[in-house]
């Protein structure tokens, strides 16, 4: 293991938390996939049960210290090249998923009417920027922003509880079991952060199972504890609205503070700075590990330019990206590299040295 | 390699080449005397030696009349008198002369000998042990480093009793060869941490060393950061607790301050007066010093940017006042809080330079004159003032963070006037991953928070009773890789 690239088991879960709360505030889907308001309070029951069954083959790799590229590599090294490469191409796309996220956010919100190439391209040159520091910084930067978001969230949730009104509420299940289950595989089928395991395992230090685990509760119950709250206090105006947490925000108040709403989506600026430096840095390890002699320096500002202008792609339309978000292709993506892959390779490993052993006999 | 250059028999010969290294130099004497019935030649660098010892403990024995006497002593008869009162050495080499000249020692030839005693007569001037200056205590000791390496390491060898402190001693500085030492619990510090600072030192490449803080930049490591992961200190019984942690301690000779290796941010939040306060109290002023970091880098960008872009965020009736005040000012607000911290760092700057009394009031001129008369020409609006009132005196509260926290308050100011609080945060943002990104001996400079060390918690905002801190050993080592 690499002892200087390496990072706790609880960085890691800070980490995810930080990069899952930027898509939480801001949550944006199409119509035709509202959640139904009863059944968002439970969600956080699905959400960790499928969550833990997509992360067992990332744990089987972390009891064996090794990534997904390892397990490749003893199929066949052309496989880990053609793996690495759709990693490192899924590693961009979710670092633009993110600019384009708070791109849209802060052109609906922050800035109204005012272009954002530049602010944009100002935090992706910061995203870099904070990737080329390294894995360790990034991760050392995510507990602490995963503290102060904590806090924010605590903030917002405690001070606008008081106008929380049972009415507001509707009862679970109203669109059935099934469509319940299937808004928590959506959400886990959404959360590209449980593949970064596959490439960090080897990585990582402590037990990395029963944070990881631990963390898909906390964030389930957060998400969960958010929708209970914009449901009880917002109500069908909340349904409405495109940001329903940052709507949340703006009804904070605190004394003569009445409208901190701003400086709270600021805060948010950090969780994207941190989620694209993360990304970035995984898309260049996983490119460097198809181009062994190639700077990761170098490798991570392409990819940065790359996510900027996806992002700019992305962010001309909200309709658009969330038609982008939805569909189906996310998931299969999801599901191929996140889910299938590792298992085939994990039995086609098996088959190997059964085969082997075999053999020997 | 060069041969080097021998004592020689002839007592003339040796003073002659010394006064030729020496340059004729005036502050150079050399006494002819006669040693028990033996030619002889004392020489000693004039402020350097303490007059006294060498007339009562030096000379006076050596010049007596031999026992029996107009023979001449024996070799053995006049080391019996010379080592009777003081450190003496022989040396046969004239570079190990020179050097010890230098450092104060008396020289000694004896005709046909050979060879020169050196003589540990060392007498500079030097200050007295003072209260530090820079580190102002209410209940605390009240001693701080002197000067002079010799006493800073009395100072601190009387605060930690213990045959496991150890001071390695090196010189540093082509030219001026200044004693410095890297002082350490050898029980204590990891070996790699230690090794990693000998290694730094020793490329040091320098002609004069004016201070042991000029070493920060060789110890600090790269990349460069902002913020220097090599704290300092005025006290030598707050390094005395450092090198209790397993850290290490630099002090150079003509330095009243020690490095400490690795200084770790915590540490600017940390005083020694904490420790005499109760838990509360010392977790609320810690609390209070972090603030008051934040607030001087970060009130002016972010007042800047509330203002400019989310207006909204403050109460109607202030952001009526502000508005009004603003108003009849001609700079945009970003311009205005630029200018106005640029006057600040000015007059700043001239109180620190200054002589102290005339300091003074540079700075009252400065607080009152200038930003009263400002205000009163409609140059700059009094809210603006008042932040910078309150940027400079929270700047106060951790002065030693000062040099990092004068120009992030720039960038801040600039990004939230382009970009309001999105600008503010992007570069709280890369200010947070400089401060992450810091860990030059493996330690990192945000530890103990992140990475989050448990054990460590018992001395870092908050403070464990003295009772409970006693029993748990806190060891710099135990926050490697978190």
């Amino acid at each position: 293991m690499n002892e200087k690239n390496s990072i706790g088991a609880f960085q890691l879960c800070c980490l995810f938390f930080v990069s899952r709360v930027l898509a939480l505030f801001t949550f944006i889907l199409p119509e035709s996939e509202r959640l139904a308001a009863g059944d968002r309070p439970l969600l956080f029951l699905s959400f960790f049960v499928f969550g833990l069954i997509v992360l067992l083959p990332a744990f089987v790799l972390c009891k064996r210290k090794e990534s997904v590229f390892d397990l490749t590599d003893r199929v066949s090294p052309n496989l880990t090249r053609f793996c690495a490469v759709l990693f490192a191409i899924g590693a961009v796309w979710n670092a633009a998923v993110g600019l384009a996220r708070v791109s849209l956010f802060a052109g609906t919100v922050l800035f109204e009417g005012v272009s954002l190439t530049l602010p944009m391209l100002g935090l992706t040159v910061s995203s870099v920027i904070v990737a080329v520091k390294g894995r360790e910084t990034v991760a050392r930067a995510a507990v602490i922003v995963a503290g102060l978001l904590i806090f924010v969230f605590l903030f917002v949730l405690v001070t606008t509880a008081k106008d929380f009104d049972v009415a507001n509420l509707e009862p679970p299940f109203e669109n059935g079991v099934l469509s319940f289950m299937k808004q928590g595989l959506l959400a886990v089928a959404r959360t590209p952060e449980l593949g970064a395991l596959l490439l960090l395992a080897p990585n990582v230090k402590g037990n990395v199972r029963k944070s990881t685990s631990l963390w898909l509760l906390f964030f389930g119950i957060t998400a969960s504890a958010s929708f209970l709250i914009i449901t009880g206090v917002t109500g069908a105006f909340g349904e409405r609205q495109m940001f329903q947490l940052y709507t949340l925000t703006t009804l904070s108040k605190l004394g003569a503070m009445e409208r901190m709403d701003d400086i709270f989506a600021a805060v948010w600026v950090l969780a994207a700075l941190i989620r694209t430096a993360f990304f970035l840095g995984l898309g260049g390890e996983s490119v460097t590990r198809v181009f062994p002699k190639t700077s990761l320096k170098h490798v991570i500002v392409i990819l940065g330019a790359a996510a900027f202008g996806l992002c700019l792609l992305m962010s001309g339309s909200v309709v658009t990206f969330a038609d982008v978000l939805a569909s189906d292709g996310n998931v299969v993506m999801f599901v191929s590299f996140i889910v299938l892959l590792p298992v085939v390779v994990l039995i086609a490993e098996r088959m190997k040295q059964k085969r082997e052993r075999n053999r020997l006999k | 390699m060069e041969r080097p250059v021998l004592i020689h028999a002839d007592v003339k010969t040796n003073t002659d080449e010394l006064k030729r290294r020496f340059h004729n130099s005036f502050d150079l004497t050399v006494r002819e005397l006669t040693v028990g019935g033996v030619c002889a030649a004392a020489a000693a660098l004039e402020g350097m030696c303490s007059d006294e010892i060498i007339a009562e403990t030096l000379l006076k024995p050596l010049t007596n009349e031999s026992p029996q006497g107009k023979t001449a002593l024996t070799e053995y008869e006049l080391e019996a008198r010379l080592y009777k009162g003081m450190g003496v050495q022989k040396t046969c080499a004239f570079d190990e002369v020179c050097e010890a000249l230098c450092r104060g020692f008396l020289v000694l030839f004896l005709e046909n000998a050979g060879f020169a005693y050196l003589f540990s007569v060392q007498g500079y001037p030097k200050k007295a042990v003072e209260e530090p200056q820079t580190e102002q205590n209410e209940r605390g000791a009240t001693e701080g480093f002197t000067d002079t390496l010799r006493d800073n390491t009395a100072l601190l060898r009387r605060r930690l009793q213990t045959p496991f402190l150890v001071f390695e001693k090196l010189e540093l500085g082509r030219t001026a060869h200044t004693p410095v030492a890297i002082c350490y619990l050898s029980d204590r510090t990891p070996a790699d941490l230690l090794e990693k600072v000998r290694n730094r030192l020793s490329v040091a490449k320098l002609d004069t060393l004016t201070g042991a803080i000029s070493l920060r930049p060789f110890l600090d490591g790269t990349p460069p950061s902002l913020f220097s992961s090599t704290g300092f200190t005025q006290r030598p019984d707050k390094l005395a607790a450092k090198l209790t942690e397993g850290r290490v301690g630099v002090l150079a000779d003509g330095s009243p301050f020690a490095l400490i290796v690795p200084g770790l941010l915590i540490d600017y939040f940390q005083a020694e007066d904490d420790y005499a306060s109760n838990v509360f109290y010392s977790f609320f002023i810690r609390i209070l010093r972090a603030v008051s970091f934040l607030i001087s880098a970060a009130l002016p960008g972010l007042f800047v940017a509330v203002c400019d872009f989310h207006p909204e965020a403050l109460p109607p009736g202030i952001m009526a006042d502000i508005a009004a005040a603003e108003a009849r000012t001609p700079f945009s607000l970003m311009t205005e809080a630029l200018l106005i911290h640029l006057v600040y760092e000015i007059v700043r700057e001239a109180g620190l330079r200054m002589p102290r009394a005339v300091g003074h009031a540079v700075s009252i001129v400065g607080a009152l004159a200038v930003g009263n008369a400002a205000v009163e020409a409609g140059l700059i609006a009094a809210p603006m003032l008042l932040i910078v009132a309150l940027t400079a005196v929270s700047s106060a509260v951790v002065p030693k963070l000062n040099e990092s926290v004068a120009p992030i308050r720039f960038c801040l100011i600039i990004l939230g006037g382009a970009a309001g609080s999105f600008g503010v945060f992007l570069g709280i943002g890369l200010l947070l991953a400089d401060v992450c990104a810091t860990s030059p001996y493996g330690i990192p400079f945000s530890a103990p928070f992140s990475p989050f060390s448990n054990k460590a918690q018992a001395d870092s905002l908050w403070r464990r009773n003295m009772k409970m801190l006693g029993e748990i050993r806190q060891k710099i080592g135990d926050l490697k890789f978190g």
